[in-house]
């Protein structure tokens, strides 16, 4: 038996349909490049600020606009580029824009082989897969919540106001706060989906966190 | 291309290091760790590596099972009726790996022992590489990759 090859893919497309290839990009999902011998491809979150927005459907590598802290409750970060360092790029994955809302088939995951157990989103501090401290993961005084919300979507769409107190969400933030992407422990040759937001509360201190997405399982 | 990624940067022959922020770990090689079967009639069987474990090629009739690690540990399975491991691993998409457990799931007479092998070992955990956490379950494991004893 030998490890599953996982395909990390998103949407590119504003269609909101299913990922009908079997690993690496197929139609409208490309997949996220990811490589210990170069730079991988990263999450960017962003917009809201003076200019209100990044361009789309892609943008030139390393565009960033400021975001708002809002004075009460909390603001979703409006838009996820993924940047692309082999392409020198920035796309734009469109059905992670304006959340919360109902889009289900925005971020996925394709398992080339077999899993003998559910697939686990995880947020970590860094690679070391062992702390949660970064502000953007413990919370603040008044909002105790990782900022990331994330719903798992393979099953059915998410709730148009959903977060992660919603079913089959989480606020993502290490190994007791992490998302079952499946609900079921096998996956095989399938593909899973979720969709997810960074949520700024309103007393969020200035940071400049980058923490890491990892997804845990086991195989045979 | 392969798409399988290296687990962490600068892995030596013994172990690998990952250093966070403020935390450092230090893994097995999952290249230089494997399991080695016995069976009844005196033969070895000798699995690959993390990667590509070469469960699948083990037949029914184990007479033992030991786990190799990289570090030099040799862990031995009691004797059960049968077994079934798995290998528990975080991938990030920074292309980073991390190999947490060796789940060897054994057989008893009417429940299911999980015997853990830590692979891993930092300044937070209590538990080191080789160490061995036993748990018991009642939930059934369907598989065909279950291998029974001698």
């Amino acid at each position: 038996m030998a490890e599953p090859i996982l395909s990390f893919i998103y949407n590119f497309s504003e269609t909101d349909s299913a990922y009908a290839g079997s690993g690496g990009p197929s139609g409208d999902w490309k997949e996220i490049n990811v490589t210990s011998s170069g730079t991988p491809d990263i999450k960017v979150y962003t917009g809201g600020g003076i200019h209100q927005s990044v361009e789309t459907p892609t943008a030139v590598y390393g565009r960033r606009e400021a975001t708002i802290r809002p004075v009460v409750g909390t603001y979703p970060v409006p838009q996820i580029y993924i940047e692309s360092t082999i392409d020198n790029i920035m796309y734009h994955v469109p059905l992670a824009s304006g959340q919360p809302n109902t889009n289900r088939y925005v971020f996925g995951v394709y398992v080339d082989g077999l899993i003998t157990s559910d697939l686990y989103l995880e947020m970590w501090d860094d690679n070391t897969f062992s702390t949660t401290d970064l502000p953007t993961l413990s919370g603040t005084v008044n909002y105790p919540n990782s900022i990331f919300n994330a719903v798992r979507t393979t099953d059915s769409a998410p709730g148009s106001s959903w977060n992660g107190d919603s079913s089959n969400a989480v606020y993502l933030a290490g190994y007791e706060n992490r998302l079952r992407l499946k609900g079921v422990d096998t996956i095989q040759n399938e593909a899973v989906y979720y969709s997810m937001y960074a949520a700024i509360p309103w007393d969020l201190v200035f940071t400049h966190d980058q923490p890491i997405e990892g997804y845990r399982y086991l195989y045979i | 291309m392969d798409k399988r990624i290296k687990p962490i940067k600068n892995l030596d022959a013994v172990d690998g290091t990952v250093y966070g922020k403020t935390n450092k770990v230090n893994m097995v090689n999952p290249y230089k760790s494997y399991f080695i079967v016995q069976y009844n009639d005196g033969t070895i069987q000798k699995g690959n590596n993390l990667f590509d474990t070469g469960w699948g090629k083990v037949k029914d009739g184990v007479l033992s099972l030991k786990y190799k690690l990289s570090t030099g540990h040799l862990i031995s399975i009691p004797k059960m009726s049968g077994y079934l491991p798995t290998i528990e691993v975080s991938e990030s998409i920074e292309g980073f790996k991390l190999f947490h457990a060796i789940h060897v799931n054994c057989m008893a007479h009417d429940k299911i022992l999980k015997y853990k092998i830590i692979l891993k070992e930092d300044n937070i955990s209590r538990y080191k590489i080789g160490d061995i956490i036993v748990s018991e379950s009642n939930k059934g494991i369907e598989s065909s990759q279950w291998k029974m004893s001698a």
